[in-house]
């Protein structure tokens, strides 16, 4: 588990859902448009359904009704990319050792490393990662792609571009302790107006470097309530994998084992030839 | 093979014990299953040593490619061969679930067997319990990773959370099925017992030697099976050590 | 609104009393009857206005002496006052009567606003009417775009002045501008009525023939702004240098005049090219086959130019309106369209200026590209091109062409530096730049002897202090004050009649939020207290409160009364009146007057109307926050495009169940102009609403799409009314009648 020492700080309650954090994302990161922007399917107020591989981050809308304030009606808006996990499935998942913690907090694809076997798409809590192509040293390469919170601009003093483009404040990005407590003391503000607000920093994946402060629950935002490493990743790897490879290991040694044991008791691999038969070795 | 033209005495007794397709489905088994073992290996090291595998296929590309081309013969072999041999295959489907107290006896002395050890046991029939283990764990193995394989090829089409314990099944029956490979490669070929057990699998005949010591049981039937045939059905036939082959 | 401040008295009464004109008392000839004031010509559709003028007594001294003019010796008036307030003629009186009718229930039933909701909003807003408490009112198109968008605006600004909200830190009505540098543009003379600095055009009339008569006609007797003789007179300096004396009129014969009432507005200038009377146009950094209202008519209207000059970043629909993918037929259309490329606002230098009125400098980030250039010198290799044309001509038309100085360099990009000095002005019998327009307005300031490009920003280049829109010291001077980022018109000052933040005596009415003070400032020389604090004083500095003729404590120094105007003669009353919208489902609840009675109507050819029996569904339209303007920038930029990709149409639940429309489904929007394709988004955040006791849906629709770019979708102006209103006319983009059907 990563020791976090930065966070991102979404406060949802601030966002006015101009998507300019899409764009700079877009701009720093050149990623093309979504080949299906055009193609006539219409997702409402969302530009995307879901992350893809060219859009790292997006702003999902939700309505939802209510009986007590703002006649009745809430419009929840949240910006959405990688949580950066403190404990990242994505990284558990990696077969490769492509994915990585940085001393930032966020979790990086070595896409030189990667193959694009999809593991970590799979595996990851929140669905974010996608398999997609990106010029790696001059070539093109099939790899997974998400979110980098910017490191190369984090590496350089700058904060992510989402975070730099966003003119609400509901984007921010700087020490983890400051941000908590910032999002403590908001949470107090807007708790009599948003009776469900919560702080959304799951523990179930080490708490993670992008966190929210959401106006209502999860589910409304459509996130897991409680999120955590799959079972089944861990299963994979902390026993299938090394009992498996200590299975084969072991049937190698016994296999080894009776070969020793074969020249030392069994007459016959000392040349003594089978009965109606015999070689001529 | 000019070492196998003076295998055996001349006039050795050989036993006709597999036909042509079972033979071959071994064969198209044994090389895409090492095929898969080895483009599939460098996922289960991080280390930078192992990536070199795939070097051999030119990138993790074609690593990922030769997985999946040899993952569709290894899978497409099975209902070949039952089209092709169906009564081949189905008597030895049919042996695996006949269990008999001969089997049980074969494998208590297993390890003493294993281990060179002098191992009594009771004539054993077609196949030996060793054996019908060896089939059916890799039956059951070969099941559970193709169905996981073919998941992860595909993995939107299961429910998400299905899908996501079919990385930890393809693992676990990847190693066991490796583990029982190597026993049966040391049973079958390298063990000083076996000798002219390898020979049945790629000619089709084994020694009769071989034949009473391994499947003494099935090797009565057999003679007695052999007496009612025409002289080209033959299953029993000699070892002409001029040819050095089966005449 | 104001009906529920006046009844609660939760106006701010001194400020009231002493900084409006509420105790004025008006004329007899006032009147106003269901709908209706008086002086009003129906066959005109206007109103003689003088019928609104103020009641006049003769001005008498403390001794009661009649006070002489000083040129005629003749006794002089005034305007008649009631500072009780109590005369039932005076201007709180009448506007208490006015607005009595607009009681909440019958707001409610006219708005559709619950009563309730009405209260919370009134009650919350209205409580801002303290000392201690500021309540600020921001607006952009929805306010202004209707029939009586103007008296939208008017009525904010009473309801500002009632609370006293004008002149204080946190106060003001303040337009949300709908483009960057709108108000620079209007700055500086856009608008066809206007010259640079909010000066008047001349027109065509015996009385505009000469300069007095202009000036007399157009420069108020009392105010700030009977200096204008003397911006008018730097302006023409600038215009034309030596060729503007005193004795050739400072060269008012050079300048265009307009037809005297005639609208030379957006809609007019179209319907004139469908008449046929305008053959050839500019069309710079506009795109009005998006753009404009009843957008296919307009766009058949540019098939009647000879030529038509294009310049923008982008070949935008307009520039092809001829085209095929327009729906036009080319080989019926003779007209020559030119394209101009223009390079992007970052790729050249220049200013822009804020609705807080800061002259922001901006410098080139990156090169133009290809071909494209600056406005600016577009504009100016233009300019020189048509000076060398009619250099040799003796021509009296021709003659402001010649007598136009223009020193700005030669082809190419011109001296930018020398165009900001030549705005900012200069001292003529020195060369050096003015130091603000103050120095004009002395007594002893000899006309002729100034220039001023635009006297509202006279004084943002120095020769002290150089270009200060260039300023960028990020430090807050107080309340918010970063009075040394930028410069802000008129002389630096963030807060326009900030004198409105003190009581009579110059005290602070709110002490924690002081903006000036009189005593807040050391007179340089003398040290005798001035006005100053936190911000420039938009007052004479060293105007005490107590100065004999009372103007020390009048804020408003560009009315000609010196207070605010909650009585202003506007071209459909002085009060502010309701009135539906042209196209309405709704019956005037407040007279049996349904339009705005000031307001003209389009020509033939554009005046489609539609009926509510028809047309029963009220639509709006809108922008979104990726798209701008028509969308001839953003829509050919991919990753702003592929956020709003498809012309959509929200609409309600209750709407959708009835016309059995589901969400994402491909609809058909109608009006009496046209109709259009576009998706449904089904929304809860849209609801009926019941107006006169009837159920109304409503639509919205953004509508910057058009068939170029990489985002293609209908104009929502096919369906938008060639109407506007009666005093901007502004098109009423924002209400008209529609219906919706499905597509299959």
């Amino acid at each position: 588990m990563a020791t976090l020492k930065y966070a991102k700080f979404v406060d949802t309650t601030k966002c006015d859902g101009c998507r300019a954090c899409m764009v700079a994302c877009k701009n720093w990161n050149d990623l093309p448009v979504d080949p299906k922007a055009f193609d006539g399917a219409f997702n409402g107020y969302d530009s995307h359904e879901k992350l893809t591989a060219n859009t790292w981050n997006i702003i999902k809308y939700t309505e939802k009704t209510n009986n007590t304030r703002n006649e009745g009606l809430d419009w929840f808006i949240a910006h959405n990319s990688c949580f950066h996990c403190g404990v990242a499935a994505c990284e558990k998942a990696c077969p490769e050792g492509a994915i990585s913690h940085t001393e930032f907090g966020s979790v990086v694809i070595d896409e030189e490393k990667c193959v694009a076997c999809g593991y970590c798409v799979v595996n990851c809590t929140f669905d974010v990662i996608r398999l997609g192509e990106r010029t790696v040293n001059g070539k093109k390469k099939k790899v997974s792609t998400k979110c980098t919170l910017c490191t190369d601009r984090l590496d350089n003093g700058l904060h992510p571009a989402c975070v730099t483009a966003c003119h609400t404040g509901s984007l921010e990005f700087g020490d983890r302790a400051e941000m908590l407590a910032k999002a403590e003391a908001r949470l107090d503000e807007i708790k009599d107006r948003y009776p469900n607000a919560q702080i959304y920093n799951p523990e179930g994946v080490g708490e993670t470097t992008m966190f929210y402060l959401l106006a209502d629950k999860p589910e409304t935002y459509g996130l897991p309530v409680n999120p955590k490493v799959p079972t089944s990743l861990k299963v994979w790897k902390d026993y299938a994998q090394p009992v498996g490879k200590l299975l084969f290991g072991a049937t190698t040694m016994a296999v080894v084992a009776g070969v020793v044991s074969n020249q030392l008791f069994n007459p016959r691999a000392k040349g003594e030839t089978h009965e109606g038969g015999h070689d001529h070795e | 093979m000019s070492k196998m033209s003076n295998k055996y005495n001349k006039g050795q007794r050989m036993i006709r014990r597999f036909g042509a397709i079972p033979r071959l489905y071994h064969w198209v088994y044994v090389a895409s299953f090492a095929v898969l073992l080895v483009s599939g290996l460098p996922k289960l090291f991080k280390g930078d040593e192992i990536k070199v595998i795939y070097n051999i296929f030119g990138g993790a590309a074609g690593a990922h490619l030769v997985h999946r081309i040899a993952a569709v013969v290894l899978m497409v072999a099975f209902p070949f061969s039952l089209a092709f041999d169906w009564k081949g295959m189905k008597k030895w489907l049919r042996e695996l679930v006949d269990w008999r107290k001969r089997d049980f006896a074969f494998i208590s002395v297993f390890p003493k067997e294993f281990f060179g050890l002098h191992a009594e046991f009771p004539p054993q029939g077609y196949l030996n319990g060793g054996t019908k283990i060896n089939s059916i764990l890799q039956i059951i193995c070969c099941l559970g990773f193709s169905i996981s394989g073919l998941a992860m090829w595909f993995p939107t089409v299961l429910p998400h959370e299905l899908q996501l314990w079919m990385y930890p099944m393809h693992i676990t029956f990847v190693c066991l099925s490796s583990a029982v490979v190597m026993g049966h490669i040391y049973l079958a070929a390298l063990h000083p017992n076996a000798k002219g057990g390898l020979q049945g699998i790629i000619t089709g005949y084994v020694p009769e030697f071989y034949a009473r010591e391994h499947h003494g049981a099935w090797l009565d039937e057999l003679i007695e099976e052999n007496e009612t045939l025409p002289a080209d059905k033959k299953l029993i036939r000699s070892w002409d050590s001029e040819k050095g082959k089966v005449v | 609104m104001i009906k529920y401040i006046i009844d609660t008295s939760m106006y701010f009464e001194e400020y009231v009393k002493n900084y409006t004109n509420a105790s004025f008392i008006v004329g007899d000839g006032y009147d106003f009857k269901d709908g209706i004031f008086s002086g009003y010509n129906e066959e005109k559709r206007s109103y003689d206005r003088a019928k609104w003028a103020f009641k006049t007594v003769p001005a008498v001294d403390a001794a009661g002496q009649p006070i002489l003019d000083p040129v005629t010796k003749l006794p002089t008036t005034k305007t008649a006052t009631d500072p009780t307030l109590q005369d039932p003629r005076c201007v709180f009186q009448l506007m208490k009567k006015h607005y009595s009718r607009y009681d909440l229930d019958t707001v409610s039933r006219t708005t559709g606003t619950p009563v309730e909701q009405l209260k919370q909003v009134y009650d919350m807003y209205a409580s801002t009417g303290r000392k201690d408490k500021a309540g600020t009112m921001m607006y952009a198109m929805g306010i202004t775009q209707h029939t009586v968008g103007s008296e939208n605006v008017r009525v904010m600004a009473m309801v500002q002045l009632l609370l006293g909200n004008i002149g204080i830190a946190g106060g003001g009505v303040n337009a949300l501008r709908g483009e960057s540098n709108v108000q620079g543009s209007t700055d500086f003379g856009l608008l066809y009525h206007n010259t640079a600095g909010y000066m008047e055009t001349p027109t065509a009339t015996l009385g505009d023939s000469t300069w007095d008569g202009f000036m007399g006609r157009i420069t108020p007797k009392t105010g700030f702004f009977s200096n204008k003789n003397r911006f008018y007179v730097a302006l023409q300096k600038a215009f034309y240098g030596k060729n503007a004396t005193a004795e050739n009129q400072w060269g008012l014969d050079y300048l265009p005049k307009l037809t005297a009432g005639k609208d030379y507005s957006h809609m007019k200038v179209f319907e004139a090219m469908a008449a046929g009377t305008i053959e050839g146009a500019f069309v710079w950094g506009a795109n009005p086959v998006v753009g404009g209202p009843n957008a296919k008519q307009e766009k058949s209207a540019l098939a009647n130019l000879k030529w038509l000059v294009i310049a923008d970043l982008w070949e935008h629909e307009t520039s092809v309106f001829w085209s095929k993918e327009a729906g036009s037929n080319p080989a019926d259309i003779q007209t020559e369209v030119f394209f101009l490329p223009a390079c992007g606002s970052f790729e050249k230098e220049g200013s822009i200026s804020n609705s807080g009125r800061w002259m922001q400098y901006r410098w080139e980030a990156i090169k133009p590209k290809g071909e494209s250039k600056a406005d600016l010198e577009m504009l100016h290799n233009l300019a020189l091109k048509l000076k060398d044309l009619y250099k040799t001509s003796s021509n009296p038309n021709d003659a402001a062409i010649n007598a136009l100085t223009w020193d700005f360099g030669g082809e190419g990009h011109p001296d930018i530096d020398k165009v900001a000095r030549e705005i900012n002005g200069y001292d003529l019998t020195t060369g050096k730049l003015l130091n603000g327009f103050g120095v004009m307005t002395t007594p002893d300031a000899v006309l002729g002897n100034f220039s001023s490009g635009n006297w509202i920003y006279s004084g943002f280049y120095t020769e002290k202090d150089g270009n200060k829109s260039k300023k960028r010291d990020n430090v807050d001077k107080g309340i918010g004050n970063f009075l040394n980022w930028s410069f802000a018109w008129p002389a630096n000052r963030r807060i326009l009649y900030n004198r409105a933040s003190c009581d009579l005596q110059g005290n602070p009415y709110n002490p924690n939020k002081v903006v000036i003070k009189w005593g807040g400032g050391k007179d340089a020389v003398t040290g005798a207290p001035i006005w100053g604090g936190n911000d420039v004083p938009d007052f004479a500095p060293t105007k005490a409160p107590d100065v004999a003729d009372g103007s020390g404590k009048k804020p408003f120094i560009m009315t000609p009364s010196l207070v605010g105007n909650l009585y202003a003669p506007m071209n459909e009353g002085p009060f502010p009146e309701h009135y539906e919208p042209w196209e309405s489902p709704a019956k005037n609840n407040f007279s049996s007057v349904q339009l705005n009675p000031a307001v003209k109507f389009p020509a033939k050819g554009f005046d489609q109307k539609g009926e509510a029996d028809t047309f029963p569904i009220v639509a709006t339209t809108y922008r979104v926050s990726e798209h701008w303007q028509t969308g001839a920038m953003t829509r050919n930029q991919e990753w702003l495009s592929e956020l709003v990709p498809h012309m959509f149409i929200e609409i309600s639940e209750e709407l959708a169940k009835e016309k059995g429309i589901s969400h994402k489904e491909e609809v058909i929007v109608s009006s009496a102009r046209g109709e259009i394709k576009a998706f449904a988004m089904v929304t809860k955040r849209l609801r009926p609403y019941t107006v006169n006791g009837k159920k109304v849906h409503e639509i919205g629709m953004p509508w910057q799409f058009g068939f170029k770019g990489y985002a293609k979708g209908a104009s929502a102006n096919t369906l938008t009314p060639h109407i506007g209103d009666a005093n901007t006319t502004i098109p009423e983009y924002k209400a008209f009648l529609c219906d919706v059907r499905r597509a299959k």
